[in-house]
């Protein structure tokens, strides 16, 4: 008799965390809990449709602070329907006076399809402090699922020299950051770190913010896909963008960069030395193309509604003109034209809604690999950004 | 080589669509038909809204009732906003999509309507610089061959400088003659590489899978033949009757419906041997010989060979629904079939001795779509069962909807001592939907824009429609002269007729519980 009550207790135990609930467990314990979570979940007919626990990945999550470590678990939370996985989230906050090192256990559970079975995710959250930051990868290399890729999202500037980045850096395979949340000034010097650590090693580099210009590239593509608008892809003389706000934050460059680079990159259009001076607010500058030279215009607009980039004209020589733009009243929507010297031409309308965190995070989690468009990419990139040097 | 070299367009390299389609004008016969209102117009604009189609894109519309282009735009808005995949209209985005969208009067049989279409098509193409036409049969049947001809008469099959197309819905004949007939009056008009005959189920990405998991996976190609294969069983279930379309019903039966086309696909895509590539004609050459091992069941095995059925009236999740006789537009005598079931044989190395089981039908208990493999016994009963029944055999069944997926059964000891193994079947079980927790996109805008960009893997070739008719003509001829079965012989929510169990289980097997 006082088994089964036992027995109820930990079912009820277990269930509040399928539930949502957050259960603190002992740091060396953490594997054996989550095994004893599953058990528990298997034999519990109580609900009808048993759980099935799913896992695709692991994600491994950097946060300073309690509120980035919230949202963080809410992104994630937001992708485990799509990219099951084991996360381990580290809460740090380093300067701590005293070390100390607490794990807890969760989980993410969804129904994917209506009628069908419930599946769950598992999380693992370790707050370190003080001294125990630099050490918590000792925690959390055991706890990965052996055999599946792992990804490294580092809500923040990565220091490369911090000796966890470092450490967490030798056991991932892919490493996640978003450059729209690096301050400007420091944007060039991390996003050469970045480019360095993917040439000297098998890390893939995923930036949020290059997700961002997915649809927007596509878009591009669009144009050239066919003739006549094929023609002009190797006579384009001027590029503009103009960016708006991002995250609330003054306009920043790097999103158009990222973009100029990637044409730059395509389509063989090259910097030349000393023929740009790196700047935070407007940069205007020229590339050596095959045809002559492109003139790069990018303004940011801070007054413009939306968020980041909102605009981008492609001109080429004879007058053909390429843009894409939201739509002020509707920043769900975006005109696509082009206007042709000879006369034909046409405008639509596509829906370009802003991605969330969790839809770009998810892209990134799609990738299999080295992104070699976005190495080839970023490498222009920081160029525009330090002038060239 | 580099990878520029391999596309055409540089910024492509890394974008997960590899083309837009070239600019075109979809020319809709039937255009305020079911199919018209219900697919066609709301999957091209979801495909407009995801910025999939091209600038340059028109539509025209042709039907017998007049309108004017803007009486046709808000009929379109109205079905657009009722059947897009995505949530709700928006406005900015239809009124672009709309004022490329166009309606044309007409009679099919009258050669005016032509001369009205093609001037039409040059005022919208002056406009794009772009000749390229995909045409759109979504017209009853009995129109296919008058408006193809109709089209060759004026001219319309070819252009200067661009491509045309066109595209014909199911069904594609009524039986091998009339399949053939159509071919031929196509053929007189248009080239092969013109015609995209639609077969919707092979625009799901589900079935699609069957492919990818069959040869993208290097542990089951070993196993898929005779040799470890005991049978296989391709359920096609409904629970839906025949929602209004009786008199095209009567005509067809689950045979004309579902067997002829979808299952004879799906039975080709479990079946075929691995294409040299995913090439169009490398993927329907290795299905079409599948359709030609398939032993041809003559008339006079007919009855044998198959199960006919036709559902009386029953409970269907708690709901009383009708019989077929009392279906609109359905004889109160009607010998249609609604249910199937048959047995197939395919003579190839691969498959010689191993039965396929094929059954579909209306009002089953509910909508199901699964290829299951049934593997052989092991040789050796190894562990003797504390009962003396057998070990269930392994099955690997792919589901393809409501929930697609694949899972494997196999056998597992229970757990604790004693000297008397028991052994349970466990089910190992992947769900794309947990795995991959998105929606797939309809099937329809898959077909559309593969005909666009010219991609003909997933439409059905001459020879397969014809191959696929060649099957089912001897079977339907058999049924002709004896007395039909006495219909109604289910209940509505059931499994089918009692003697498809017997069928099965004259083999000593049995059909899976779904
Ligand atoms: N509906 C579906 O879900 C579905 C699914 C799979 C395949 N299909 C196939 O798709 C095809 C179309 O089906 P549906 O259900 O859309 O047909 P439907 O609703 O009967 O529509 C027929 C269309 O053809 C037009 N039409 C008929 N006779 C005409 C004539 N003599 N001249 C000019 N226009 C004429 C009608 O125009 P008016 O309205 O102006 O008379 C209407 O637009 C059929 O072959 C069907 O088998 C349909």
């Amino acid at each position: 008799m006082a088994e089964a009550v036992d027995r109820m207790e930990v079912l009820d135990e277990y269930r509040a965390i399928l539930s949502g609930e957050t259960r603190r467990v002992d740091v060396p314990a953490v594997e054996s809990e989550l095994t004893q979570l599953w058990k528990a979940a298997a034999e519990d007919t109580l609900e009808g449709q048993p759980v099935v626990r799913a896992c695709v990945l692991n994600l491994v999550g950097y946060a300073q602070g309690d509120d980035v470590a919230q949202h963080i678990n809410e992104v994630i939370s937001q992708v485990s329907a799509r990219h099951p996985s084991r996360s381990i989230i580290i809460v740090a906050d380093p300067r701590a006076k005293s070390a100390g090192l607490r794990a807890s256990i969760s989980a993410h559970c969804q129904i994917p399809l209506a009628g069908g079975r419930q599946v769950c995710s598992e999380q693992i959250t370790l707050h370190a402090s003080g001294a125990a930051v630099d050490e918590v990868h000792g925690t959390v290399l055991p706890l990965l699922v052996p055999g599946l890729p792992v990804f490294l999202w580092w809500h923040d500037e990565p220091p490369p020299d911090n000796h966890l980045f470092q450490e967490l850096l030798d056991s991932c395979d892919h490493l996640v950051i978003d450059s729209a949340d690096f301050a400007p000034e420091r944007t060039a010097a991390l996003l050469t770190d970045l480019q360095r650590i993917t040439q000297e090693s098998d890390i893939a580099l995923s930036d949020l913010n290059w997700s961002r210009l997915t649809h927007w590239r596509e878009l591009v593509a669009q144009f050239f896909d066919a003739s006549p608008g094929r023609q002009y892809l190797d006579r384009l003389d001027a590029v503009n963008v103009e960016i708006a706000s991002i995250h609330g934050k003054q306009p920043d460059l790097t999103e158009g960069l990222l973009l100029i680079g990637w044409l730059a990159s395509r389509l063989g259009w090259v910097l030349e030395e000393g023929a740009l001076r790196p700047r935070l607010d407007a940069m205007s500058f020229k590339l050596k193309s095959g045809a002559g030279s492109v003139t790069v215009k990018l303004t940011p607009d801070p007054h413009h509604p939306g968020e980041g980039l909102h605009s981008l004209s492609l001109r080429a020589a004879d007058g053909a003109v390429f843009a894409i733009s939201r739509k002020a009243d509707d920043e769900t929507c975006g005109v696509v034209s082009a206007e042709l010297p000879e006369g034909s031409g046409y405008s639509r309308v596509v829906q370009m809604d802003l991605p969330s965190e969790a839809t770009l995070l998810s892209d990134e989690l799609d990738s299999s690999g080295h992104d070699a468009a976005f190495e080839e990419t970023l490498a222009q990139a920081v160029r525009f950004m330090d002038g060239g040097q | 080589m580099t990878i520029e070299e391999t596309v055409e367009n540089p910024l492509r390299v890394g974008l997960r669509s590899q083309r837009t389609p070239e600019p075109n004008t979809l020319i809709i016969f039937g255009a305020s038909g079911d199919l018209t209102q219900r697919k066609l117009v709301p999957a091209l604009y979801d495909l407009s809204l995801e910025g999939l189609l091209p600038g340059g894109f028109s539509v025209v519309g042709m039907a017998r009732r007049p309108k004017t282009h803007s009486e046709f735009r808000s009929e379109m808005k109205g079905a657009v906003a009722q059947h897009s995949r995505t949530k709700s209209l928006q406005p900015s985005a239809w009124d672009a999509f709309a004022a490329n969208i166009y309606y044309c009067q007409a009679e099919f049989n009258d050669p005016g309507g032509y001369i009205q279409l093609a001037s039409m098509l040059q005022k919208i193409e002056s406009e794009t610089g772009c000749h390229n036409r995909l045409y759109y049969l979504a017209t009853p049947p009995r129109y296919y061959s008058e408006i193809a001809k109709r089209l060759g008469e004026a001219g319309l099959t070819a252009s200067d400088d661009g491509w045309t197309r066109i595209i014909v819905e199911k069904p594609f004949g009524r039986d091998l003659a009339s399949a053939a007939e159509l071919n031929r009056t196509l053929l007189s008009v248009f080239s092969e590489d013109q015609v995209y005959r639609i077969d919707h189920y092979l625009g799901k990405d589900t079935v699609q899978n069957i492919l990818v998991f069959r040869f993208a996976n290097g542990i089951f190609e070993p196993i898929w033949d005779r040799r470890y294969i005991d049978h296989v069983q391709i359920t096609m279930a409904e629970s839906i009757g025949i929602e209004g379309r009786g008199g095209y019903y009567e005509r067809a039966g689950v045979i004309r419906d579902i067997i002829q086309n979808h299952a004879l696909q799906l039975l080709s895509l479990a079946a075929m041997e691995p294409p040299a590539t995913f090439e169009p004609d490398a993927v329907r050459d290795e299905k079409v010989k599948v359709l030609r091992a398939v032993r041809p069941i003559p008339p006079e095995d007919a009855q044998e060979s198959t199960v006919r059925g036709q559902y009386g009236p029953g409970v269907i999740s708690g709901q009383r629904v009708a019989g077929y006789r009392e279906e609109d537009r359905v004889e109160a005598d009607s010998a249609t079939e609604t249910y199937l079931a048959l047995r197939l044989f395919i003579d190839n190395w691969r498959w010689a001795g191993v039965p396929f089981y094929i059954r579909s039908g209306k009002r089953l208990p509910k909508r199901v779509t699964e290829i299951a493999i049934i593997f052989r016994q092991p040789p050796l009963a190894l562990f003797p069962t504390t009962d003396g029944s057998r070990i269930e055999p392994n099955v690997l069944s792919i589901t393809i909807q409501p929930d697609e997926g694949i899972s494997l059964n196999f056998g597992s000891k229970v757990p604790g001592p004693g000297a008397a193994l028991r052994i349970r079947p466990v089910e190992m079980d992947f769900r794309y939907g947990t795995s991959f927790g998105v929606a797939a996109p309809d099937a329809y805008e898959r077909l559309l824009l593969d005909s666009m960009l010219g991609d003909a893997t997933l439409f059905t070739r001459r020879d397969e429609v014809e191959a696929a008719w060649a099957f089912v003509n001897p079977i339907t001829d058999g049924w002709t002269n004896p007395e039909p079965p006495s219909f109604p012989n289910y209940e509505a929510g059931t499994w089918g007729p009692d003697e498809a169990d017997e069928f099965i289980q004259r083999d000593g097997r049995k059909w899976r519980r779904l």
